[in-house]
């Protein structure tokens, strides 16, 4: 069981990076709480899961995933343009409160278009498993890890070799000085926003392709995305990914040996915890409170 | 003078008006539920409390078509007291699927005279505070579909439900799978008892520590696992019943834990005798959409199953189809089971308003065949207002339908225990 706990926490850690890769680009970039964060993954899940099936497992899975990524990006880019480029010097409240009835409105919606049961995908592109001894884990989690440990990989070169990567994290760490240089700040939160949404997509669509999820469980990822960035620390690209294993690999464990008064707060009690411990995330550990602050 | 005929026109004005006032109160034929006994309303209003929206809407969508359903069949045969005298107006109250909202919908509904009782289906949670407020407002409330058992036995005595409990749930389920096992000469050596561990599964977990031993008999019951319904991963469960050896676990889970957990399964390649559970998750379509192949086999203790050998189910199932294209669901047949059993109690004790709809209720004792009497065993209510004879039914999904296990004298099918491999269900 413990081997088995193991690899459910990595291929689930795998996708909660992912999640908080996104949810870490709008907070780290533009300072902005959005909490239709999580609207976007299950948008781009259930978007995605309506799909018809295509022949070819590759096909299928990367159809998806685009489609995920797009409803996801387009979400986030209307959000952002009509509200939240707005709000970004206003304060995180305003922020929240606007963006939690956004979560609520799209939510109704897609009640309307797609039902109030679960929906999954129509059939499992990639069926079997992958079977190591006694573990077994089923392919289509594999490729979803796989999937998202390559985006993470992918975002952090962006992050740190794109022209627009580097600007974003020049407007996370100095926003005037960004603007006395010449970037514009407006477009370039934008694109933050909208990357940060096709992310969330992009996680949805990962999710459901083993996962049948419900336009009710927004709030449920984005409390995992906010909980994960939490512990990695909001100033930073590589604690959010690591603390996603660790999240992961604490919620699994809680689930298999903890009592059951905890099994479902234990991971939530331990970030509390490492947030007291080091306010500006498991980051600190690296980075030191200075860089962070 | 002028002051003694003042008095006296003063004195006989109001004898006339206070006599028009009775006689106008008397002869009211405008449907209030409120009109004095002896008068049978031509339109009687009821309320029914359900989540339009929110978590919960799907049952709430289920419940409404079936109330739709149930009072066009009334009106059409001419109301509930014939003769075109009793026609039910139903007035919907979304509750949001939240406690809270339940309960100002139940007050909402109270304050309106009109409204003889309150039909409800709602999450436990909701169901509990919904009831309490019924009492507050003294509102005769109807419990269709929530199996939360405390709802009868808190000494409230404006709540009835139609429904059976969770408690009742689990002994006919434990025994209902001991009776088909018994029946293929099967017998488990190691039975664990699995559940979720937020929603119902306490209420569960804690009558599976009352009742479990005495109900399993000379079954070696070696385990009892909770999990976290939201986990995105059950496959440590499955691990672990695997390595535990067991060959019968009885789950209790919700629609995305039971497929997960039957989807770690075959992914681990865990066959045990039957694949079996109980609440929420088990007899929902989504269930069966979303395994396809994989939930045949599987035996689930729900509410109802459509294919039940009893005519007054079969009328119903095709009223319900014709009518919105789909099959009915559980809460469906139970919340049209429990508005049948409430048009019933109005009809059989002639009640036309508020006050003696409580005690019609506790009369009800409605064998199933009876006219929407569509649930496994009818509806007799106690005198705290609990039904005693409502039982699950053990169904089987097999090809993304229904067949109906249990109870034996409406069983169409038989399950295959041992079931089959994996590969087999391909």
């Amino acid at each position: 069981m413990f081997e088995q706990t193991l690899i459910a926490a990595v291929t689930t850690g795998a996708i909660y990076a992912v999640l908080a890769a996104g949810f870490s680009l709008a907070m780290g970039t533009m300072s902005v709480v959005d909490f239709a964060y999580g609207t976007y993954v299950v948008l781009g899940a259930l978007v995605a899961a309506t799909l018809p099936t295509m022949d070819s497992a590759v096909v299928d899975v990367v159809a998806r995933l685009a489609v995920g990524l797009a409803t996801g990006g387009l979400a986030a880019a209307v959000v952002y343009a009509v509200v939240l480029l707005r709000l970004t010097d206003r304060g995180h409240l305003p922020q929240l409160i606007a963006t939690l009835g956004i979560a609520l409105v799209v939510q109704g919606g897609m009640v309307q278009a797609f039902g109030a049961n679960a929906v999954s995908t129509k059939s499992e592109a990639l069926p079997g498993a992958f079977r190591l001894g006694d573990v077994a884990v089923p392919n289509s989690r594999v490729a979803a890890a796989v999937i998202g440990v390559a985006i993470v990989i992918a975002l952090g070169f962006y992050l740190s070799r794109s022209r627009t990567g580097k600007a974003w994290r020049a407007v996370a760490a100095n926003p005037r000085g960004a603007v006395l240089s010449g970037m514009s700040l407006p477009r370039l939160r934008l694109l933050a926003g909208i990357a940060s949404g096709a992310l969330a997509g992009l996680a949805g669509a990962l999710l459901v392709q083993y996962l049948p999820i419900s336009a009710f469980q927004g709030l449920e990822y984005l409390i995992i995305a906010f909980f994960v960035v939490a512990l990695g620390g909001m100033r930073s690209t590589v604690g959010p990914v690591l603390a996603a294993f660790l999240f992961a690999l604490v919620e699994a464990l809680a689930n298999a040996y903890a009592p059951d008064l905890v099994k479902g707060s234990a991971v939530y009690i331990v970030v509390a915890l490492s947030v007291v411990l080091l306010p500006t995330g498991l980051a600190t550990l690296w980075m030191g409170k200075e860089r962070l602050a | 003078m002028n002051d003694v005929m003042s008095r006296r026109g003063f004195l006989g004005v109001s004898a006339a008006a206070i006599g028009g006032v009775l006689i106008g109160c008397g002869s009211d034929d405008s449907g209030s539920g409120g009109s004095s006994s002896g008068d049978l309303p031509k339109r009687i209003k009821i309320g029914g409390l359900a989540a339009v929206s929110g978590a919960a809407a799907a049952f709430g969508e289920s419940a409404l078509n079936s109330w739709r359903l149930a009072v066009d069949e009334w009106n059409d045969k001419g109301g509930v007291f014939g003769d075109g005298r009793g026609l039910i107006d139903l007035e919907i109250v979304d509750d949001r699927s939240t406690p809270e909202q339940a309960v100002e919908g139940m007050a909402r509904l109270a304050r309106d005279k009109d409204v003889l009782a309150v039909m409800g289906v709602e999450p436990s949670p909701a169901t509990l505070q919904a009831s309490t407020e019924a009492e507050r407002q003294r509102m005769p409330y109807i419990n269709v579909a929530s199996l939360e058992a405390t709802v009868n036995t808190r000494g409230l005595t404006h709540s009835i439900s139609t429904s059976t409990t969770a408690n009742v749930f689990l002994e006919e389920y434990v025994k209902g799978m001991r009776e088909l096992l018994d029946a293929q000469g099967v017998k488990p050596q190691r039975v664990a008892f699995v559940y979720e561990n937020q929603i119902v599964g306490p209420v569960y977990k804690r009558h599976w520590d009352k009742v479990g031993a005495k109900l399993v008999g000379d079954w070696n019951v070696v385990d009892a696992i909770g999990y976290n319904p939201t986990s995105q991963d059950l496959s440590p469960v499955v691990s672990r019943l695997k390595s535990a050896r067991v060959d019968l676990p009885l789950m209790v889970s919700y629609v995305q834990d039971s497929i997960l957990l039957v989807k770690a399964m075959k992914t681990l390649d865990y066959v045990p005798l039957a694949i079996s559970g109980a609440a929420g998750g088990w007899e929902t379509d989504e269930f069966a959409d979303a395994l396809r192949s994989d939930s045949n086999h599987v035996i689930c203790a729900g509410y109802y199953s459509p294919d039940l050998d009893i005519e007054e189910t079969r009328r119903f199932v095709k009223a319900y189809t014709d009518r919105y294209k789909t099959v009915p669901d559980g809460v469906a047949a139970s919340a049209y089971n429990g508005a049948y059993a409430l048009f019933g109690a109005l009809q059989a004790d002639r009640v036309g308003q508020r006050d003696g709809v409580l005690d019609a209720m506790r009369k009800v004792n409605l064998e199933i065949g009876k006219p929407g009497m569509i649930i496994p065993q009818g509806v007799k209510v106690t005198q705290t207002g609990a039904n005693e004879a409502a039982r699950p039914t053990l169904f089987q999904w097999m090809d993304g339908k229904k067949q109906a296990l249990l109870p034996q004298e409406y069983a169409t099918a038989k399950p295959k225990i041992p079931r089959p491999g994996w590969d087999a269900l391909t």
